[in-house]
């Protein structure tokens, strides 16, 4: 072999050592921008199913006697147990029905909290507006996610960034 | 080949081999070149590898400090929106107040950007010691409240 080939080798090798400690970093790089970001959308994601549950919890103290409310508050403890904390395809799909089914339960709750309630004094109402309102501030400023729009896809429907 | 020569020249010196130091040097400047080069492609190389494994990895943990922090905004909003709206008296009309105004603070304390806070991670975006200082701090502040009236927690 010629120095012009050991060269050529050399010069193989230190590229492909250079090439793997880039790779390598980037991987990391990536897997931690991904993990903070599904934090992000994990957190942003279930707010309001621990507020309907933290809800449903007063209320079981507090009118256990009503038995429409009860049978309202059961379905949707029912409902809320029935979604898994992860990002796998299936239950994120049922994650996304079910949000659905208990923002309706609990429209029906929260009117049959007023209800309970009247004749009380009423200094404020507490609709599921105020339970929503209480989700947005909570969930914070929202920025558009800045990567290019497949990215974004990829991830979820809903992703939204913060910074922090 | 006078070009290649001159490459030569360039990375090994003399063949004389009489200069080792000049020979390192050269090495040394070779493996630079190419190592810079090859890192450059290597960290440019796969731009979305991996960023949906961090997603997946980090989701779970973010979905249940979400959850957590939902618990104590709803227990509190449910509890002052009831004890605000009916006749109290003795311990109860204290409970009112302060839970009107912890509900105000939860809402300050526990944002998303006070709650996913850099400091409370590790490196790899892990809780240190699995535990939150703020999240434990409402908790056990929401025990007074849960405690009295029976409320599951």
């Amino acid at each position: 072999m010629d120095e012009f080939d050991e060269v050529l080798k050399l010069e193989e090798r230190f590229y492909k050592e250079g090439f793997e400690e880039g790779r390598r970093e980037n991987l990391q790089h990536n897997y931690i921008e991904g993990k903070q970001f599904g934090l992000q959308v994990g957190f942003q994601r279930f707010i309001l199913i621990g507020q309907m549950l933290g809800i449903c919890n007063v209320l079981t103290a507090r009118y256990s006697t009503n038995a429409a409310l009860m049978k309202s508050v059961e379905s949707v403890r029912k409902l809320i147990e029935s979604i898994k904390f992860d990002n796998d395809a299936e239950n994120v799909e049922n994650y996304e029905v079910t949000v659905v089914k208990l923002k309706n339960k609990f429209r029906i709750i929260l009117l049959a909290l007023q209800r309970q309630l009247k004749g009380k004094k009423r200094t404020e109402v507490m609709n599921y507006d105020k339970v929503e309102e209480i989700t947005r501030i909570i969930a914070g400023e929202v920025i558009g996610f800045n990567e290019d729009e497949d990215t974004t896809k990829q991830f979820l429907a809903q992703d939204k960034k913060t910074e922090w | 080949m006078k070009v290649h020569d001159n490459n030569l020249d360039d990375v090994w010196g003399s063949d004389n081999s009489e200069d080792d130091n000049q020979h390192q040097y050269d090495i040394s400047k070779l493996k630079t070149i190419h190592n810079d080069r090859g890192y450059l492609d290597g960290i440019t190389s796969s731009k979305e590898t991996n960023l949906q494994d961090g997603f997946n990895a980090g989701f779970p943990n973010g979905s249940n400090l979400g959850y957590r922090v939902g618990k104590i905004l709803g227990t509190l909003q449910s509890l002052s929106y009831i004890l605000n709206n009916q006749e109290t008296s003795g311990k109860e009309s204290g409970f009112s107040q302060s839970v009107r105004q912890d509900l105000v603070d939860a809402q300050q304390e526990l944002k998303i950007n006070k709650v996913l806070i850099k400091s409370l991670f590790d490196n790899n975006l892990d809780l240190t010691e699995n535990s939150h200082d703020i999240l434990e701090k409402w908790e056990s502040k929401i025990k007074t409240y849960t405690k009295y009236y029976n409320i599951d927690f």
